[in-house]
């Protein structure tokens, strides 16, 4: 497949020109926001650069190829979309220092649609409880079933289970990278990678072969969140990258959304914050589909979420039930249930077998979602 | 003159018959020894020389040489030194030739002519049987172990000087009797009713005894993991003559057998540096590794992630087949190894409570790969270990613990149901059963295979999953008494089961 390259010449040598510079931003940024930076016209940026640096960068400048640039775009089978062409996302529009050209692996009209319907940026620690993961998974899931793009970072934890549960249940999945669009990061998701390109889409705004720095990855969380119509947080601890991601959404003006965990879990505390300070709470599927379209506005995943998919259960498989929510082991279930061991696993064998429950780790369980 | 005496030789925990031939010729004095000996057997010259003058024996002053046949297999320890002796005595006439048929002689000499101890003495003993020998002649300590084989007559003697008495049949040792059964020294045997609490691991515990499933526990260090692994061994049912006899012979050979019938069943916890050949034996001269030693037995691995991969790896086969093949240049020696494998490890590598847990997944997955997807895949129960519960108050009822003797009884009882049911197809243990095998006694009523087959399908269980379900269902019927296997059965042996996304390699 060859790249379809939509791109005027300005855009595409300024791209290259960050692509070239990204060790140097490295030097400049730090761990702050690439604000400013990154809108900063060109002449600007050479001179923020200073020294050799901006000696190193004029002379890129006088001797970059564009045609070869396009060749190589177009032999890689990448497409390119620039700020000033109509396919470049609107929504991208809305940030103040906005990419320079879009970069995609991907089918080009599935592109065209994952940018066009509507979306919703999943994003989350990297490590996550299993509650989280379930979550996080089906959201991806029934969102992606309902028409939405699910736009995440490929990153480890949540991330992944949301673009796992985007590809389970449909085609809307998009991974935003924080490198070239032809570099899996991080390496341990690059099975997850390829699936998301043929699937969905996988876009930066780093031309190929650029690695990930520090400061690219806020960088891309603006874009997550300016591509999202709502940026949900599943769990998140203080300090997290995704709370980065739901700071840009309220910039743009965006709902954030946050799902409910454990008060006594850090890894939930800037995540349980975000609600604290006024963020939507998601419960699952529905509450997402109820801020993106108004609520009961959408034919929607079904039903309410998960909570009562156990809703008619034999007493002691309720109890055992309690008890694999809350956390507790075979042991402790027994001992707070007066069952016998025998009898507690019984019923986690049997609700294991009804799907409410699942294996998590070497011996224990997680609730699942329905 | 030429005499032969016949003496046997440890390889492996095995014997294997040795023959020791003298030649005298006139001649410029010398001893050789040839046979591929080491330098114990070499040194067996000045041994035998002193032994023979110092007991009033005649050490002949010509060229005398010794054979220790087949001349291409290696010959190393002091065992030798007696049927040098005795071959010696018979090529300078001092005894008949013919009266050396029928025996076979080990034993290490002093220079005073007393005769010293050698290491697997029942080995050697039923070298001597398979090899039809009638008699076998060893030190006195000896003696106790070799008498526990029968179908050989053990004589001990305990100095040189007597041989020849023996041999010419005016000397008579006083009548052997078969060494008498260690006690099981009671009163230290670690019990279950020692630990408190841990409902759920002991039941694991009781269906691993009685199914000869292995186990892994899970927890934090420090939970107790340790302490219910030693008291598997308690549970388990004594052993039967056949079984300690093995057990006997493997430590005999071993150095760590006490010199008479070993009735308990081994119980070994190799430290987690130790070294594949160390874990399943090998080395230059091929020795028992923990395997062995834990043969009818357990086998305890704590930090089974801290072990080695070679090590790990190394278990795989005497963990499916029950005994460990090791090459020793053309030949291959064959070591029992029939051990109940129990292994430990944490939930994720911080070792943490869960709670304050934030290992990634990465961590995690990092962490499953160190535990060796093959060797979890043989383990068919595992369960959690959590903290102790807290100490009861003084003053309530004491909790009211079961020794192990009750759950022995019924390890015992569900042992028997499966040695008959398995009889005909010569397996003992639900937990040896083949796929076909256990498919078939494991019979489900129709409510059970509707279960299993529609296993969700989410983690639709792979055939080979299927099947230590069905094992571990299999012994949990036997435990309750129960002939049919019922779906309840089923449900708790797939609680049991250890994720299969660990056994899988991710």
């Amino acid at each position: 497949m060859t790249g379809d390259v939509d791109s005027c010449a300005a855009c595409l040598r300024r791209s290259h020109l960050i692509g070239r510079l990204a060790p140097r931003i490295a030097g400049l940024l730090g761990r702050r926001r690439p604000v400013g930076l990154l809108a900063l016209k060109e002449e600007e940026l050479v001179r923020a650069l200073g020294g050799r640096g901006a000696g190193a960068a004029r002379r890129f400048l006088a001797s970059f190829d564009d045609a070869g640039a396009r060749r190589a775009l177009r032999g890689a089978g990448v497409h390119a979309t620039c700020i000033h062409r109509g396919g470049y996302p609107p929504t991208l529009l809305e940030l103040h220092d906005p990419p320079a050209v879009l970069y995609a692996r991907s089918d080009a009209r599935r592109l065209a649609t994952l940018l066009r319907q509507p979306a919703a940026t999943i994003v989350g620690t990297r490590a996550p409880s299993a509650h989280g993961l379930e979550v996080a998974r089906g959201l991806g899931r029934d969102l992606a079933a309902a028409g939405v793009t699910v736009v995440s970072g490929l990153a480890l934890g949540i991330d992944a289970a949301a673009h796992r549960g985007a590809v389970d249940g449909g085609d809307g999945v998009l991974a935003v990278l924080a490198c070239g669009v032809d570099v899996p990061y991080p390496q341990a998701n690059r099975g997850l990678y390829e699936r998301i390109a043929q699937r969905g889409a996988v876009v930066s705004e780093l031309p190929p072969r650029v690695p990930p720095m520090r400061w690219s990855f806020p960088a891309r969380n603006r874009i997550m969140a300016a591509l999202g119509g709502i940026t949900v947080v599943v769990e998140a601890a203080e300090p997290s990258g995704s709370l980065i991601t739901a700071v840009h959404a309220e910039d743009l003006n965006r709902p954030v959304g946050a799902v409910p965990g454990q008060v006594t879990a850090a890894r939930a505390a800037g995540s349980n914050r975000l609600l604290r300070d006024g963020a939507v709470v998601i419960r699952g599927a529905v509450d997402v589909l109820d801020e993106l379209f108004g609520v009961g506005r959408h034919a929607g995943a079904g039903g309410a979420p998960a909570a009562d998919g156990a809703g008619s259960l034999d007493p002691r498989l309720r109890e055992v039930l309690d008890g694999v929510e809350g956390g507790a082991g075979v042991e402790a279930i027994a001992g707070a249930t007066g069952l016998a061991p025998a009898d507690v696993r019984a019923s986690l064998g049997r609700l294991e077998l009804m799907g409410l429950i699942a294996r998590a780790g070497l011996a224990s369980y997680t609730r699942t979602v329905a | 003159m030429l005499a032969s005496v016949a003496t046997f030789a440890i390889e492996g925990v095995e014997s294997i018959e040795v023959t020791v031939e003298v030649d005298i010729r006139r001649g410029l004095p010398a001893f050789t020894i040839v046979g591929l000996p080491d330098a114990a057997v070499r040194e067996a010259r000045e041994r035998v020389r002193s032994a023979l003058l110092n007991s009033g024996l005649d050490f002949p002053q010509k060229r005398l040489t010794a054979n220790l046949a087949p001349a291409d297999l290696r010959k190393s320890g002091p065992s030798f030194d007696l049927a040098l002796a005795v071959a010696l005595l018979g090529a300078s006439g001092q005894v008949a030739c013919d009266d050396l048929d029928s025996y076979a002689v080990c034993g290490e000499l002093s220079l005073g002519g007393g005769l010293r101890p050698v290491a697997g003495a029942i080995a050697l003993a039923l070298g001597a049987r398979e090899a039809g020998y009638r008699r076998l002649i060893v030190p006195m300590e000896n003696v106790a172990e070799a008498a526990l084989v029968d179908g050989v007559e053990v004589l001990g003697v305990p100095r040189l000087g007597l041989i020849a008495g023996l041999l010419r049949g005016t000397w008579r040792p006083d009548r052997t009797r078969p060494g008498e059964k260690r006690p099981p020294a009671a009163a230290h045997a670690p019990d279950m009713v020692d630990v408190r609490g841990q409902a759920d691991a002991k039941r694991a515990l009781e269906i691993a005894a009685a199914g000869g499933h292995h186990l892994l526990m899970v927890g934090q260090p420090g939970v107790g993991k340790t302490m219910l692994a030693r008291r598997l061994p308690g549970i388990l049912p004594p052993p039967r003559f056949e079984e300690a006899l093995e057990v006997t012979r493997i430590h005999s050979v071993a150095g760590t057998g006490g010199g008479g019938l070993v009735a308990e069943r081994p119980f070994r916890a190799p430290h987690h540096t130790i070294s594949a050949s160390g874990l399943v034996g090998g080395g230059p001269t091929p020795r028992a590794g923990e395997i062995t030693l834990a043969h009818r037995g357990v086998l305890f691995l704590d930090e089974l992630g801290e072990f080695s991969r070679g090590a790990l790896e190394a278990l795989r086969q005497p963990l499916e087949s029950g005994v460990v093949q090791v090459s020793r240049g053309q030949r291959s020696l064959t070591f029992p190894a029939a051990a109940m494998l129990v292994a430990a490890c944490n939930r994720c590598p911080c070792a943490r409570d869960p709670r304050a847990c934030d290992c990634t997944e990465i961590d995690r997955v990092r962490y499953a790969r160190r535990l060796s997807a093959p060797l979890l895949d043989r383990i068919d129960l595992v369960c959690e270990v959590g903290p102790a519960p807290p100490p009861r108050p003084v003053a309530s009822a004491p909790a009211v613990e079961e020794r192990s003797q009750a759950i022995a009884a019924r390890v015992a009882e569900a042992r028997e149901r499966q040695a008959r049911r398995l009889a005909a197809s010569g397996g003992s243990c639900n937990a040896a059963m083949s796929g076909p095998e256990a498919r078939r006694h494991a019979a489900l009523d129709r409510l059970g295979s509707i279960s299993l087959v529609s296993g969700h399908e989410r983690r639709p269980l792979t055939g080979r999953g299927q099947d230590a379900v069905l094992r571990v269902a299999r012994t949990v019927a036997d435990l309750d008494g129960r002939v049919g296997v019922e779906a309840g059965d089923v449900e708790q042996a797939l609680s049991f089961r250890i994720d299969p996304a660990w056994t899988v390699a991710a």
